[in-house]
């Protein structure tokens, strides 16, 4: 028992619970604040159809380099009734087609300094054309049953537990700060807070430090696309970030190569799992239709990635490495 | 060494006849037709199978063993694989695999996945067996190379020409990642060193040594299986040469069978070599 205690990184286990406090405190927050931005919303940014909040979704993740809090802000848009459930759930979606291209801007920075170009983009376009191929068309089919309402009785009532534990926790928070800041910096700063948290924990993950001709030999072979689907989807439900997920293959490779045939799929499933954390922060707004919008997001990719596994990924395959080369 | 040709009496034999007949040929060996029958009542068919398929051999002064066995195929050629201790068999087309298939796998693959013999699918008919391609995954050191050798000792006499292909399909995790290797040809990986070239240049010594056989690395960049048929057709090789789908433990269900990719897509015809366990 002493041995397990000491090997327990227990400063990566604070830092995951401070990320996880500030995650909830931010969503409080956003949450609150969320009211003030409704008229701006929808006048000054104009979301008030699909198309604008896809597109707002996809700029907004620009901005802030990162897609899970775009997604959040959804929520709290569509929990203080700035914008209706099928333009949050546009929403989200523009902010895993903006977060996609982040791999790529980064391979461009990498470009810019010198680095050969092929390299520096070859997973930032991979990664790009493998989300907006599968979103695009999942997009549609989400409206579809989100519009048909067959999964509105599917939601996840939080019960008096978490009011309690939000009241006790972080109610008086909230209640300080509300003579310093208006209502909609409320919103602010709970969206500087969930990037933050989101960054800490990234640094709690297990760093992978795994080196031996074992592994790196097991990094060579050619998996069958629903393993590193399956894989893809496990990795990213701890994760919850496509990019955290994509560079942990960087260790289990030693020289941080990983073939092309396994990373598609991985990406694929990867793109599913990383909405753990806008399911949490449903639960969190105590909204069940909030639930639905997300869950819908997560089932009409899952439906969409799984056709393609099984009837059209060779196909699929070839298409995006043609476009790739 | 024994080559068995199993035969329908359909148009889809005629390929695997001459095939066959063109290995055999090559290996100055009399190959062993065979013909199963559903039942004692067709007998007379398979023999009919067999004479027709015997003409043909004769046509390129092969001659051929005759065999009809009783029962259903898939039962009966394997026993006589067993009985007959079989180095070659030679099969005709593979059908493409439903979505069904390509997971659980079908009778074909998976009595491919734990063959004993080694197996020729006549995909075009070659004639002369000049040009080879080996296609070495790399993954088990030498095994394609030496089993071959070890096999089809024929093909490392004379003049003929031995390609080592290795596919490197891979893609940097991430934008940093320094990857020369992705881009770079077989001499420069094997001169830098590199996994793939050590692999490499030990294969090129096992298949140089005691042999008059010219043999060159190669290595191409993209996915697997389209890069081993698009070499193969720029090539112009006869023959390509690939290891069996691991059969055994975890690597069956977790490993994508890229053996029954190629040999379905494949105009060339496909050597086989079982796995060594």
């Amino acid at each position: 028992m002493t041995s397990v205690l000491k090997r327990i990184q227990w400063g990566k286990v604070g830092l995951f619970l401070i990320s996880l406090w500030l995650f909830v405190l931010a969503i409080t927050l956003m949450k609150v604040g969320a009211r003030d931005f409704a008229p701006l919303v929808k006048t000054t940014f104009s979301i008030n159809n699909t198309a604008n909040s896809l597109g707002f979704g996809w700029l907004l993740a620009y901005f802030v380099m990162s897609g899970s809090p775009v997604a959040a802000t959804a929520l709290t848009f569509f929990d203080a009734g700035a914008i209706g459930q099928a333009d949050a759930f546009a929403m989200i979606t523009g902010s895993r087609l903006g977060a996609s291209l982040i791999v790529l801007l980064i391979g461009v920075v990498y470009m810019l300094r010198g680095r050969d170009r092929s390299t520096s983009l070859g997973m930032g376009l991979l990664s790009l054309m493998v989300t907006g191929s599968t979103y695009l068309i999942a997009f549609f089919m989400g409206l579809s049953i989100l519009g048909a309402g067959w999964l509105d009785h599917v939601q996840v009532q939080t019960g008096p537990v978490l009011s309690s534990v939000v009241d006790v926790l972080l109610t008086p928070i909230v209640d300080a700060l509300a003579p310093w800041l208006p209502g909609w910096g409320f919103f602010l700063v709970g969206l500087v807070i969930i990037i933050i948290s989101f960054n800490l924990f990234d640094r709690c993950l297990p760093t992978m430090a795994i080196k031996g001709s074992q592994v790196g030999r097991l990094s060579r072979l050619v998996y069958r696309p629903w393993v590193m689907f399956l894989l893809g989807a496990l990795v990213t439900s701890i994760s919850m970030s496509v990019s955290v997920s994509l560079s942990i293959l960087v260790p289990l490779s030693n020289r941080g190569f990983v073939r092309r045939e396994n990373v598609i799929p991985y990406i694929m499933g990867a793109n599913i799992t990383t909405f753990v954390d806008t399911l949490i922060a449903a639960v969190l707004l105590q909204n069940p239709p909030a639930f639905t919008i997300v869950l819908v997001e997560m089932l009409s990719i899952a439906i969409v990635s799984a056709l393609v596994l099984l009837f059209f990924f060779s196909s699929f395959q070839n298409a995006l490495l043609s476009l790739e080369h | 060494m024994k080559i068995l040709i199993p035969i329908d009496g359909t148009q889809a034999s005629v390929p695997v006849i001459m095939q066959g007949g063109f290995v055999a040929r090559a290996f100055g060996v009399r190959p062993t037709l065979l013909a199963v029958a559903s039942a004692e009542n067709h007998r007379r068919d398979g023999e009919m199978w067999l004479a027709a398929a015997a003409k043909r051999l004769a046509e390129i002064k092969v001659e051929a063993e005759a065999k009809t066995r009783l029962g259903r195929w898939d039962a009966e050629l394997p026993a006589e694989i067993k009985e007959g201790a079989y180095d070659l068999l030679v099969l005709g087309r593979v059908k493409q695999l439903n979505w069904l298939e390509r997971l659980f796998g079908n009778t074909a693959t998976r009595m491919l996945a734990s063959m004993p013999t080694a197996v020729m699918f006549a995909k075009g008919v070659s004639a002369d067996f000049d040009r080879l391609l080996l296609c070495e995954s790399l993954r088990v050191e030498g095994a394609l190379v030496k089993d071959l050798k070890s096999r089809f000792p024929l093909f490392f006499r004379g003049g003929r020409e031995l390609t080592i292909l290795h596919v490197m399909s891979q893609i940097g995790a991430q934008p940093g990642v320094k990857s020369w290797e992705l881009r770079a040809s077989a001499d420069e990986l094997i001169d830098a060193g590199t996994l793939e070239g050590q692999l490499m240049s030990e294969e090129m010594g096992a298949l140089t040594e005691r042999s008059r056989a010219q043999v060159r690395p190669r290595v191409r960049h993209g996915p697997v299986v389209e890069e081993i048929l698009a070499e193969a057709e720029e090539g112009g090789y006869d023959l390509i040469v690939i290891g069996a789908h691991q059969a055994t433990g975890w690597q069956r269900f977790l490993l994508e069978n890229l053996a029954i990719r190629i040999i379905v897509t494949s105009r060339k015809p496909v050597l086989v070599l079982p796995r060594i366990l």
